[in-house]
């Protein structure tokens, strides 16, 4: 075979193998545990090496074998695939090294690093699988590792309850998931091997515009999960109870990005679908986008002001590739850039975070932080170059990434005022991204210290600062490779005017000055503002009440009497057929079964009658 | 010489007998009897074919089946008994256990 293709298929399969034997290796021999993480860390960079070496030495490579049926198994590989293997496996390897410090005390890291190292492996293989089916099970893989990671710490109730959370809203999303896979199949069963990416997407101009629609509306419902858009993102800020280095995890290189990737993946589906896909596709985008940053104003969590900007970031990239299907522009590029500038930044910020509870023991609070600037530089300048890179501060790569989403909306609306709205959504999100962080950041950096682990934190070891360094570099200075990337992935060129793209900054600027006024000089107090806001405060702080509406209505009042009436269904009308055709056996046989009377004499009675009548009939018949 | 067919008759009535007796008594002994006598029909029933054709291995056959049915009847004594030491009982009825 090419030693391209074994490469490809090595990519994924590494780190697969890696679990096993990470796994049994710190189970024989407790002593074996310190080379988990070494371990996991440079299989991850032997991933990253094959990645380079797929994006050095080919652009597309396609591989199918014979899997079963009419399904093929193999590696699709193209400008798409290998920049996300390239950022997967990258992101995931500098989290990993920081993981060998942070998780360097946990009794059981030989556990954490092994099912990173499946977490990782299996997001590689979501990037580079060739079918929709292999595709499904290494998302599926994924969901279970990231219910895995985020229990890691099962012993604390709060993060058994939030695995399950995360574990069962996606699996909410995924539902939807196959149920546009199967659409997908029932219409591209008539080009060959209908769930291959090669046969979707360059069969999609050919079926019908209606069921391209509903499947790729069902498959957004999977997206939507992964990647925690509205309204099924309620399980992400619940998921910060895992380490922090899962969260990293989770929210820059694996898991959330799967989502994204899905959609841009069968973009040729959206594209020929009727407009109504590209507008849910959108609009979910820049409404979760805005939403998202919302909520991440009044959250008091380092972890969930960073999730919740997740979230919102995520909605940008949704909305970058609505944008593209809306107006039938290839805008892939955009967004995948946006994802590969946010897996820095946030990878960067996570990781800060991480930096600062590894020092302050779990402090998650912001109001109990402060004045950290001074006692640990190196981390907090790594997190206000993060923070400056997520609110697309020039000249740093946010800058390049998100305001290029939002002045093609304004571009895109001018020809297409549905999109209009979009922007404004997208603009205003922005706004209150600079709001969140800079409130979060002023907070944390700034002032005096609130606690007494606050007052003593410092820097981490070394193997901790090296991925904060090398991301703080890559989110600085990655603005420079905008064009290259775009004209790599395929180019999407458009002007607007200069006061439109000026907004944005103009906008960041503006907010940085309100988070000042706020925390940073405390001119004017948040909590009073926060008490005259009143019920929109108490809305926002509740998260608009859709944890509320999910557990304590969808759950408590409707599924769990669903659940009743399925398990009666089950017990009585499925068992109960069962059950009734062996009664209706046993009946029938309670009354033959009076023929065997056990007397031997009425057998024999029975025969001789029997012999006598064959005897009669053979006589009367004449063959006796 | 009698004639084959009086011999016959005879063993046909004592075949008939027979089976009449195993198909309707109810005790154990008896049974025992109606199957000597079934038995000993067919036996006469072989001589008396054998004397008919002119053929003496016939004779021999029959040698044979007395021993056998000697045999049978020791086997079908000994489940009578083992039965009474369960039953105290050897009517046929008390054989009703393997139904159902």
């Amino acid at each position: 075979m090419d030693p391209l293709i074994i490469s490809g298929i090595l990519i994924f399969l590494l780190p697969l193998i890696m679990f096993p034997i990470i796994l049994l290796l710190g189970k024989i021999n407790a002593n074996y545990r310190k080379y988990a993480g070494p371990m996991a860390t440079s299989a991850i960079f032997i991933s990253f090496l094959l990645s380079y070496y797929l994006y050095i030495n080919g652009k597309n490579i396609v591989f199918e074998g014979q899997w079963f049926y009419n399904f093929t198994w193999g590696i699709y590989v193209d400008p798409l695939s290998i920049s996300m293997s390239l950022m997967v496996s990258g992101v995931s390897f500098l989290i990993h090294m920081f993981a060998i410090g942070y998780m360097g005390k946990d009794p059981n890291k030989h556990v954490y690093f092994a099912e990173t190292t499946l977490f990782t492996g299996g997001m590689l293989g979501v990037v580079l699988s060739s079918n929709m089916v292999m595709f499904f099970l290494f998302w599926e893989l994924v969901g279970l590792c990231s219910y895995l990671l985020i229990g890691f710490w099962w012993f604390k109730p709060n993060a058994a309850s939030a695995a399950k959370k995360a574990f069962i809203v996606t699996r909410v999303g995924d539902v939807l998931l196959i149920l546009g896979l199967a659409v997908l199949y029932w219409q591209f069963i008539k080009f060959g091997d209908p769930l291959s990416v090669t046969t979707i997407i360059n069969n999609a101009h050919y079926v019908d515009k209606v069921q391209l629609a509903i499947a790729g509306a069902l498959i957004l419902g999977g997206a939507a999960g992964k990647s925690a858009q509205f309204p099924l993102h309620v399980w992400i800020p619940d998921a910060m109870e895992g380490p922090t280095t899962v969260s990293a995890l989770i929210h820059a290189a694996t898991m959330v990005t799967a989502g994204i990737y899905l959609v841009a993946r069968i973009f040729p589906v959206y594209i020929f679908a009727l407009p109504w896909a590209g507008y849910l596709v959108l609009y979910i985008g820049a409404f979760t986008a805005f939403l998202a940053g919302t909520m991440g104003i009044v959250m008091n969590d380092i972890k969930r002001i960073l999730a919740y900007s997740t979230i919102s970031q995520l909605g940008y990239m949704l909305a970058a590739l609505g944008l593209g299907i809306v107006a039938t522009e290839n805008t892939i590029s955009i967004s995948i850039y946006h994802l590969i500038v946010h897996a820095f930044l946030k990878a960067l910020l996570f990781l800060s975070a991480g930096a600062i509870l590894y020092s302050l023991l779990d402090i998650r609070d912001i109001r109990k932080m402060g004045g950290l600037w001074k006692k640990m530089p190196i981390t907090i300048t790594a997190m206000f170059i993060g923070s400056l890179t997520l609110v697309g501060f020039p000249p740093t790569a946010g800058y390049f990434s998100k305001d290029e989403i939002i002045s093609l909306s304004y571009f895109l609306s001018q020809n297409n005022p549905g999109i209009y709205y979009a922007w404004l959504l997208l603009l205003i999100g922005a706004f209150l991204t600079t709001v969140y962080t800079f409130r979060m950041f002023f907070t944390v950096a700034l002032g005096s210290p609130r606690s007494y682990a606050a007052e003593h934190a410092k820097d981490p070891p070394w193997v901790m600062i090296v991925p904060l360094v090398i991301l703080s570099i890559l989110s600085l200075i990655y603005g420079i490779f905008q064009e290259d990337f775009y004209s790599y992935l395929g180019e999407v060129s458009f002007t607007v005017p200069i006061y439109v793209e000026m907004l944005p900054f103009i906008l960041v600027l503006l907010g940085i000055y309100i988070a000042w006024l706020f925390y940073g000089s405390r001119r004017f107090s948040a909590e009073s503002f926060a008490k005259r806001s009143g019920i929109l405060y108490s809305l926002v702080r509740a998260k608009y009440y859709l944890d509320y509406i999910y557990t304590n209505i969808i759950a408590d009042r409707v599924v769990v009497y669903l659940a009743y009436a399925f398990s009666l269904f089950d017990r009585y009308i499925v068992d109960g057929f069962v059950n009734a055709i062996g009664r209706a056996f046993n009946y029938t046989a309670d009354i033959t079964k009076r023929l065997q009377t056990g007397i031997v004499q009425n057998y024999a009675t029975l025969v001789i009658i029997g012999l006598i009548l064959f005897l009669i009939i053979g006589k009367i018949m004449g063959v006796i | 010489m009698i004639p084959l067919i009086y011999v016959l008759a005879v063993s046909l009535m004592m075949f008939t007998v027979g089976l009449y007796g195993i198909l309707t008594v109810k005790g154990g002994i008896r049974l025992l009897i109606s199957i000597e006598i079934l038995v000993n029909s067919a036996n006469l029933n072989i001589v008396a074919w054998g004397v008919g054709i002119a053929d003496a291995s016939a004779v021999l056959f029959v040698l044979f089946s007395i021993a056998i049915a000697a045999a049978e009847a020791a086997v079908g004594f000994a489940i009578f008994v083992a039965l009474y030491r369960e039953t105290k009982n050897i009517g046929l009825k008390s054989l009703m256990e393997l139904r159902w």
